[in-house]
């Protein structure tokens, strides 16, 4: 049995009338990185709020390291570091003098040797002694990550933590992520950069409208849509005569077809085109991305 | 409990503004003790001690108040709220030590007050002139007895403040409290009589200052507002009690947005 660190189980969220989260139900793992994905008002950042007691539930259980937190919420943050939104900060103050306050809120405190070997982690050595007012959004956001590996939690949960990095600032917090996945930190990442999902995450958590429309592995997930196989032929009124007498679905665009595959249907299609003397242009197996299978979840493609 | 009480207090005292406010207090007990020493040369420090530090705890009351609004609702307004309530700290916790942060600053202002009216009458008239314990102990009842009250207004406004997350309509809804407090006041001392009850509502607490001075005087107002200084304390106390309970509980029962 793998082991589990954090368990969200029928956790809901009512707001008036209006049903935010419907029994919301995954599990993280030690080592793994959760991507949370959903357009938005799907209830990802409600969720996250959730588990770290921001707002209170209207059902349903949260277990972080077997605490559940409704008796234990304290004891469970002392395990999770996090980013909600845009990190803020005390804009006033330093970098440097924010981390401090973190530090100091920590159990147990956190060394000063531990914030400056963070602070060269997430490159921001040259400007944390700059008053945060002057950050740019790249920078707050380097700060927030810091802040959120800070105290060494096993649990991260980070919304968006993505948001404002530059390309070299993406690099590096996957990077990061993969390191902390390799030291059996469970992450989760709530994006709506997908691309940075698809490189990220082994698992997945789809939410629609507050509910859950997908948990499961990334590749599943892509194994469960159709990957499809592209064909170019050099006639393609008698390519539409055999792909129907082999009774395939297809869609063409003149000498383009795309032909939904469930198995590997390329030798079949081959030796049909063959056995009819059709020229083939191109014959190539297109994967789903993830891009493909989000939309076909969530209904927007 | 200690680390959270000394980040709150890195964060109050790191604003310039704190210490605009203290300023202010140290000036303004300053130009009133320079004006009372213009306009009665004769008066010895003994005398003049109260009217030197008059206009001093209006304002420092009123620098408390803003100060108590803003420890709570800058964490609200800045979205820090959330980096404070994802440490391993109840809500409870938070709020004492914003709370022993606002005693400090109670503590601060009237120390400023107390030591600023020494300094400046030491400066003005030459000497420290403690004419006796008694002018002493009266001055420093005074000086607790307007701590307490301040600390009543401010336990208020962070009622207002949990309840209402907006800075300025907690300081505004506190202000105006305070400043028609007195007005209130005497309008209810005036229904006291009638509906005796009416002694233990909160905005006669306030008048606590009132009730120092002279024994007769102490004995009219004794009269009209129907609580002597040991009832009115304690009715203050549990008042601020009960104001921060009020504030605990709001806070703590609250989603954080």
């Amino acid at each position: 049995m793998k082991a589990v660190s954090v368990q969200v189980t029928d956790l809901s969220k009512r707001i008036g009338r209006k049903q935010i989260l419907k029994q919301v139900n995954f599990k993280m793992q030690p080592g793994h990185i959760l991507g949370l994905l959903g357009p938005n008002g799907a209830g990802k950042t409600t969720t996250i709020r959730l588990m770290v007691g921001l707002i209170a539930k209207s059902g349903g259980t949260v277990t972080v390291l077997g605490q559940n937190i409704d008796q234990h919420l304290t004891e469970a943050l002392a395990h999770i570091g996090t980013i909600i939104e845009t990190p803020q900060f005390y804009d006033y103050m330093t970098g440097y003098q924010n981390l401090q306050q973190y530090a100091r809120a920590s159990r147990p405190p956190v060394s000063k040797e531990r914030i400056d070997a963070v602070v060269a982690k997430v490159k921001l050595t040259a400007a944390i002694q700059r008053k945060v007012k002057t950050y740019s959004l790249g920078m707050r956001q380097r700060l927030g990550i810091a802040q959120a590996i800070l105290a060494r939690p096993a649990v991260l949960l980070l919304d968006e933590p993505m948001n404002g990095l530059d390309p070299a600032g993406d690099h590096d917090f996957r990077v990061l992520m993969q390191e902390l996945a390799a030291q059996q930190v469970s992450i989760l990442i709530s994006s709506h950069i997908l691309s940075d999902i698809e490189k990220l995450a082994d698992d997945l958590v789809v939410l629609k409208q507050g509910e859950v429309v997908y948990a499961g592995t990334l590749a599943a997930l892509q194994a469960r849509q159709n990957a499809k196989l592209i064909l170019e032929t050099d006639n393609p009124a008698q390519t539409a005569l055999v792909l129907r007498h082999l009774q395939l679905d297809f869609t063409q665009t003149k000498q383009h077809f795309e032909i939904p595959m469930t198995t590997d249907i390329r030798p079949e299609v081959t030796k049909a085109l063959g056995d009819a003397g059709i020229g083939l242009l191109t014959l190539a197996k297109q994967e789903v991305s993830l891009e493909d299978a989000y939309l076909q979840l969530v209904g927007e493609a | 409990m200690k680390a959270l009480y000394c980040n709150e207090l890195i964060k109050l005292y790191q604003r310039r503004t704190q210490w605009g406010m203290l300023m202010v207090d140290f000036l303004a007990v300053g130009l009133m003790t320079a004006l009372n020493h213009a306009a009665f040369p004769a008066l010895t420090l003994s005398n003049n001690w109260l009217n030197d530090v008059i206009l001093g705890t209006t304002l420092a009351v009123i620098f408390i108040i803003i100060t108590a609004a803003t420890l709570l609702t800058s964490e609200f307004d800045r979205g820090t709220i959330r980096f404070l309530l994802v440490r391993p700290h109840g809500h409870t916790q938070i709020l004492f030590a914003k709370l022993l942060v606002l005693l400090t600053s109670v503590w601060a202002h009237f120390t400023v007050l107390w030591a600023s009216s020494y300094l400046f009458n030491w400066l003005l008239i030459g000497f420290f002139p403690i004419a006796s314990w008694d002018r002493t102990y009266q001055f420093g009842q005074y000086m607790i007895s307007t701590a307490f009250v301040a600390l009543f207004f401010a336990t208020l406004t962070l009622l207002f403040a949990a309840g209402m997350r907006s800075r300025s309509l907690a300081i505004v809804i506190s202000l105006s409290g305070y400043f028609v407090s007195s007005l209130i006041g005497s309008l209810l001392s005036a229904m006291i009589r009638q509906y005796e009850w009416l002694k233990w509502n909160p905005l006669n607490m306030t008048n606590l200052t009132n009730l120092l001075g002279t024994k007769n005087h102490v004995s009219a107002i004794t009269a009209a507002l129907g609580l002597n200084y040991n009832q009115m304390f304690l009715g203050l106390v549990v008042y601020i009690v009960l104001f921060y309970a009020g504030a605990n509980w709001i806070f703590g029962h609250r989603d954080i947005p």
